[in-house]
Order: C-alpha cells, then sequence, then structure tokens
C-alpha cells in the first residue's frame, strides 16, 4: 500500500539516472562558463519543477516570478538586516514565501481556473510594486545589495550548491509522485466531486501544494540572488521566471517530476546556444516552441517517450500471450 | 442511522427540495421518481456537495449537513456518483487501494477490505492490472462500487447505477446489492424500478422535490401509481 503506481523493474530509470550524473557532473570540470549556463539551467529547472507540482493539481499558477523575487528579497533582508548566513538565506526565504503563500492560498484557493491563475499573475506584479516603494526596508527602485554572496561568489561552490537544492527539490517533487498527495491532486484535476467523494480534503491538500511549491520558487529565487549579489524589482520579479520554467515544462511534458527536468536542460542549453547568434531573440524561439508543442506534442518529450515504451511493451506481452488482445 | 427532516434545498434562486424528509434505518432503501424529481440534489445535500438551506440531516445522531464531504466519508458514507466516478488511467488495484487510502479508519485494513471487495466482485480479482478505462462500461460500474465499498462505509449511497448499463447486467448488480445490504446500510436512486424493488426493503417515490409515497417494496410494487407510472404495467 505504498505507493500508488507499481510498474514492473525497467533498465531506463538507471540509465536516465546515470546520464543525469554525467551531465551534472560535467560542469564540473568544463569550467565557469559551463558552470554559469548550468546554474541558470538548474535555476530554471526548480521553477519548472514547482510550477509542475501545483498543476498537478490542476491550479494553474503564474505568480512563480512573485514567490521568486519575494524570495530573492527574503535572503536579501535576512542577510541585511538579520544577519543570517548567506547558505541559509535560501532557507529562510522558502520558510518566509512559505508561509506568505499559506496566508494567501487560504483565501485565493477557493478561485479556481481562470480566475485562480490571473490572481497569482496579479500577486506577483503588487510583490513587485510593494518591493518598489517600500524604500526605507528595500531600497526602491535601486533594489539592494546582498552583504556577502554564498561562497564569496566561488563558481564551482556555488554551482554545487545550485546542484543540492534542484537534488531536495527533485527529492520533493518525486515524494508528491508516490505518497498520497499525489492521488489526492490527481483527483482533484480530474473531477473535485468524485474526489471529495473519495475522502480528500480538497483544501488542505491545495493549500499545502500551493505553501510548498510556493516556498521552492522562494528558496530558488534566493539562491538567485546570492548568486548575483544583488536584487532589484526589475530583474528579480522579472516575467521571464514566469514564462521560460513554463515553456520548458510544456516541451518536456507536464505532471511528473521528469518532463521539468529535460525541459530545462533542452531548453536551458539551446537558449543559451542560440544568445550567441540573436540576441534576445531567443526568447522568439521560446514562443515558436511553446506554440508547435502545444500543437503537435502535448504531453511534451517524456510523455511522447513514455507513450512509445508502453506500446512497445504493450506489443511484447500481446505476442507473448501468444496474440490474445 | 441517517435521518432527513424538513430539508430545503436548491442552486441558487431555484429551489429544488422542499421540507423533505426521510431515513434509512438499516438495509437497503430506494430513491425513486423520474428525471428532475430531485433525487441527485438530495443525495448531493447529504454528501455536503450542496447547501441545505433549511431542516437538518443526521448521520448515527450526529448532524451533517452543510459539513465538508470529505469529513461526511470519514465519518461513514460513502458514494458512487453517477458517472465519470474512475480515474481511468489509473489500474483496477490502484482504483480500488486509492478508495481507502484518503480515509483514516479504512487505510490500515485496506488488504482485508480488498478481500471482501472481490467477494463481492471476482471479476475484478482477475482485472487487477488493467486499465480502469479499458473495461466495460458493467466492470466500472462494479469498480465504483468497490471503490466506494473501500473506504469502510456503514451507509453507501448509489446514484442511478444502472445507468446505461444492459440489461443482464443490471440484474448482476442489483444482485450483489442484495449481498451487500446485510453488511452495509444501502440508499439507491433509480429509474429502474423494477430490478430495484427487487433487492430494497423499503422505497421512497420523489417528484418534483416532495415525497409523493413511501413504503415497504411489497407496498410500493403492489400501489397502482407505481404500477402505472413506473413499471408500465
Amino acid at each position: 500500500m505504498s505507493s500508488i503506481e507499481q510498474r514492473p523493474r525497467r533498465r531506463a530509470p538507471w540509465v536516465f539516472a546515470a546520464l543525469a550524473a554525467l551531465l551534472a557532473f560535467l560542469p564540473l570540470v568544463a569550467g565557469p562558463y559551463p558552470q554559469t549556463i548550468a546554474r541558470s539551467v538548474l535555476t530554471y529547472m526548480m521553477l519548472a519543477i514547482s510550477w509542475d507540482m501545483l498543476i498537478r493539481s490542476g491550479q494553474l499558477s503564474f505568480g512563480i516570478a512573485g514567490f521568486f523575487g519575494l524570495g530573492g528579497y527574503a535572503a536579501a533582508i535576512g542577510a541585511t538586516y538579520l544577519g543570517v548566513p548567506p547558505v541559509l538565506t535560501l532557507v529562510f526565504a522558502a520558510v518566509v514565501v512559505g508561509v506568505v503563500a499559506l496566508l494567501i492560498g487560504a483565501v485565493v484557493l477557493r478561485l479556481r481556473g481562470m480566475y485562480f491563475a490571473i490572481v497569482t499573475l496579479a500577486l506577483a506584479e503588487i510583490f513587485r510594486i510593494v518591493m518598489h516603494n517600500w524604500s526605507s526596508l528595500t531600497g526602491g527602485p535601486n533594489g539592494m545589495l546582498l552583504p556577502r554572496s554564498a561562497f564569496d561568489g566561488n563558481s564551482v561552490a556555488t554551482y554545487l550548491m545550485m546542484l543540492v537544492l534542484a537534488a531536495v527539490v527533485i527529492g520533493v517533487s518525486e515524494w508528491f509522485r508516490h505518497s498520497r498527495i499525489h492521488f489526492a491532486l490527481t483527483a482533484i484535476r480530474d473531477n473535485e466531486t468524485v474526489a471529495a467523494s473519495a475522502g480528500v480534503n480538497i483544501y488542505a491538500y491545495l493549500l499545502t501544494a500551493f505553501a510548498i511549491t510556493s516556498g521552492i520558487q522562494g528558496a530558488v529565487g534566493a539562491s538567485y540572488a546570492q548568486l548575483f549579489g544583488f536584487v532589484t524589482p526589475e530583474s528579480s520579479f522579472n516575467v521571464n521566471y514566469t514564462l521560460i520554467p513554463l515553456a520548458m515544462t510544456l516541451l518536456g511534458g507536464m505532471y511528473g517530476t521528469w518532463g521539468p527536468v529535460v525541459g530545462a536542460v533542452l531548453l536551458g542549453v539551446v537558449g543559451e546556444y542560440l544568445k550567441l547568434f540573436i540576441p534576445y531573440g531567443h526568447l522568439l524561439v521560446y514562443g515558436v516552441i511553446i506554440v508547435l508543442v502545444i500543437l503537435f506534442m502535448p504531453r511534451g518529450i517524456v510523455g511522447l517517450v513514455r507513450g512509445h515504451l508502453e506500446r512497445s511493451r504493450r506489443t511484447t506481452t500481446a505476442s507473448e500471450k501468444g496474440g490474445a488482445a | 442511522m441517517l435521518t432527513v427532516e424538513n430539508v430545503d434545498c436548491g442552486y441558487g434562486r431555484l429551489q429544488v427540495l422542499r421540507d423533505l424528509s426521510m431515513e434509512v434505518a438499516g438495509g437497503a432503501v430506494g430513491l425513486f421518481g423520474p428525471n428532475g424529481a430531485g433525487k441527485t440534489t438530495l443525495i448531493n445535500a447529504i454528501m455536503g456537495i450542496n447547501r441545505v438551506t433549511a431542516g437538518s440531516i443526521t448521520f448515527e445522531g450526529r448532524g451533517i449537513h452543510n459539513r465538508p464531504t470529505h469529513e461526511i466519508v470519514h465519518g461513514g458514507i460513502a458514494l458512487v456518483p453517477q458517472e465519470r466516478e474512475l480515474f481511468p488511467g489509473m489500474t483496477v488495484l490502484e482504483n480500488l487501494r486509492i478508495g481507502a487510502e484518503q480515509v483514516p479508519h479504512a487505510r490500515d485494513r485496506g488488504e482485508e477490505t480488498l478481500e471482501t471487495v472481490f467477494g463481492y466482485f471476482p471479476i475484478l480479482r482477475e482485472r487487477t492490472k488493467q486499465l480502469a478505462g479499458t473495461m466495460s462500461g458493467g466492470q466500472q460500474r462494479m469498480l465504483a462500487v468497490g471503490r466506494a465499498l473501500m473506504a469502510l462505509p456503514r451507509l453507501l449511497i448509489l446514484d442511478e447505477p444502472s445507468l446505461g448499463l444492459q440489461p443482464s447486467i443490471v440484474h448482476e448488480l442489483f444482485t450483489i446489492l442484495g449481498e451487500m445490504k446485510e453488511h452495509v446500510a444501502v440508499l439507491v436512486t433509480e429509474q429502474n424500478v423494477r430490478e430495484s424493488l427487487r433487492t430494497v426493503d423499503r422505497g421512497y417515490v420523489l417528484e418534483n422535490g416532495r415525497i409523493v409515497l413511501r413504503g415497504t417494496a411489497d407496498e410500493l410494487a403492489n400501489d397502482p401509481e407505481v404500477e402505472r407510472s413506473y413499471l408500465g404495467l
């Protein structure tokens, strides 16, 4: 009764894990520029995963940049005024943003669908405006400098910090996939009446998911602040932190951990490559990719591969049974 | 066990149920009536899905009207809704297990209850690994009943279980419900009055949100009005 899904053992996960380990190791030996790209890929990857964790319940959030930016400011304020050590600002920001999301979620999670999506979009803008105007605390439009950045900005060390944070986020996402939460969220997405009839406390589950995913976005925002050493209203709440993770998840495939991971690596690296040829044009390419994926590959890359694997397995089992359906 | 007293219920300004009273004391109780009579509205009121604007609903002595649905399920009432009641992309076994997963008192006794469910529906044991969405309509309905039982209810509510099923399957389903009512109280809404009268002990006839007739299964079967309107004799 431990997990909902019990699939037969396959070799694919191990191949996948080995490949992931190799990819994670590569930037360590490849030098500072690949490490910069890898840190950016990991940043977007974590945001993409956290967004996916909430969409599994059917709740579409456009508020990633809001909680991301809030996390950055929580880190800067915590470090400046409370003396929180650099690496611990990640935890500090996760808790602060998680609590803020809990309070806001208690109200806005009564909304569904388009209404919820619009409110999250508005929230991000509200956070930005507050930070922009609360000059005495946040430095206003100029933003604020962190007194000290994590590992004094050492490239290898900060890459490892991002890697550890990403591992934690992947772990939380997989825990979501393989615990009671998974069924509850899937049921809510599918049909709320049936979910409630099966005993699911819809409000409690949505609130938990919203607080945890926002907390993750807050921690990622704090790590961004540590990497760059400053926060400003324009950069920290940039709408790209909402749109790019969304595009990555759509490309990789929704409703699972590995879709966002694959999407982030592909789009992150491709985007970086494109920047060399058409500065800012990479955003245009992202847009085109989103449209193409939605039209021709609605389940994303992971969904496509999984579909192929399942089909080939089914034909094998069918032929083993002597062709009986 | 379940008592509905003087309940008003509706949607916005549309009042569907008016001063409705009924009860389930045990065994199997039928709720009959044409489309739009208010059967599903009453079920949804009991389950906390629809808001009750007047009156009270008590289950085992505790008031449950306007409580959240999951609390009512945790409290011992399970519902087999009218349609879309399964998770089609999950296997039969997964569908059954999740029925117990969200209900604290049923969670630890899942394996035990699974055997009980397989006892009622042997076909489900043979198909544990099949995806729910690929089964026939009748098998899906049985799986839905099985999943509701996994929550270990003391009262099982079925909303039109015969809907869209061929007559032989309906017959089988009501025979199984007949066995089931010895262990769990059953409340079933139906348009197929003939089949359900074999199984239920008592019944209510609902029209325009009011109970117009109540009695034992025999009394209803012999009532000239029921015969004319529902049995088509």
